[in-house]
């Protein structure tokens, strides 16, 4: 059996070939899609309705002219109530606030606390070297007083 | 929107029956793809629609591949162990083909029955096609997209979208003469 040799084709000429071979299958492959059953061709007709219903329905309900003739968005907020995403970024942003509400109140308390201490301090009879004298604090605990 | 789904309906549907061999499940794929396509794309140029409608296609392909968890393992590894063939490597274009300068459709019954065959005969051989090897040979050869799109769309280098091709053409080729076929 005569055969050509494998080395008979250069890069180029075996794209070429190929690419026919390819062109080729598409004539082939287009025919089939052609013949689709009338119950696929029906969904797929069905299918397409749908999605240009959809598309056709967008842009009345998402488009509205405000009283100063700017262009605004509108029949988003329906959209938006039911998109998961929406709520998780909501809930995202309403841990952020407790969080740094939190984290502000508990500074203040310290600093109303401190501030508190200080006053007692200040404001006591006993004269702030005491506190600095370790004697001052064995009599304290030692219960002769 | 509409002359564009309604040229692209039935690709679309073929390629997701290539995928997931289930009827109904393509149908659902092509489904939802146009509707996110007219969804969140109808304000693109029509130019870019076609690259837009296949990646949806793909991506809702492998959403239902995720939802379903049924992976067409065992066909993507007999195709390539198949491929793998130490014949087949061997194998020349030229001995399984003599490709004319365009193939002709049915003029007369005998040739609608031989053109009936060979159009089996190519679903069959892409159907067992390694998942990657159709994807691209699809993309390039029946959507026409150009080897820069192809590997875009697959998320792979253009040099990997020539070697796919390539093997996808032998494969059919081979499994073609082997059918006494020529294109």
């Amino acid at each position: 059996m005569n055969t050509p040799s494998r080395t008979s084709l250069t890069s180029a000429q075996r794209d070429v070939l190929e690419a026919k071979i390819g062109t080729a299958a598409k004539l082939y492959l287009d025919a089939r899609a052609s013949q689709l059953s009338p119950a696929v061709s029906r969904r797929l007709s069905e299918g397409r309705r749908l999605a240009l219903v959809q598309m056709n329905a967008r842009p009345a309900q998402s488009t509205v002219v405000n009283r100063g003739g700017t262009l605004a968005q509108s029949g988003g907020f329906t959209d938006r109530i039911t998109d998961p995403t929406f709520w998780g970024a909501g809930l995202l942003v309403a841990m952020a606030l407790a969080l740094y509400g939190g984290m502000h109140w508990e500074q203040n308390k310290r600093a109303a606390d401190a501030a508190e201490a200080d006053m007692e301090i200040l404001s006591s009879d006993v004269p702030m070297d005491v506190y600095f004298d370790k004697g001052f604090k064995t009599w304290l605990t030692s219960g002769d007083k | 929107m509409n002359a564009f789904l309604a040229s692209s309906e039935r690709r679309a549907f073929k390629q997701a029956m290539f995928a997931v061999r289930d009827e109904d499940a393509a149908l659902d794929i092509v489904q939802d793809s146009m509707m996110k396509l007219t969804e969140k794309y109808s304000d693109k140029p029509a130019n870019e629609l076609p690259m837009l409608f296949t990646r949806i296609v793909q991506n809702t392909t492998l959403d239902f591949f995720r939802r379903s968890k049924v992976r067409n393992t065992w066909t993507t590894l007999l195709g390539d162990i198949g491929n793998r063939d130490g014949e087949d490597d061997d194998f020349d274009l030229l001995e399984a083909l003599e490709v004319e300068s365009g193939a002709q459709l049915a003029q007369s019954p005998q040739q609608a029955l031989e053109q009936e065959q060979v159009m089996t005969a190519i679903e069959e051989v892409i159907e067992k096609l390694p998942a990657r090897q159709r994807e691209a040979f699809l993309l390039r050869y029946w959507e026409e997209h150009d080897t820069s799109e192809t590997a875009k769309a697959m998320g792979c280098s253009e040099g990997s979208v020539k070697t796919h091709c390539s093997r996808a053409v032998h494969a059919l080729a081979i499994a073609l003469k082997k059918k006494g076929i020529t294109l």
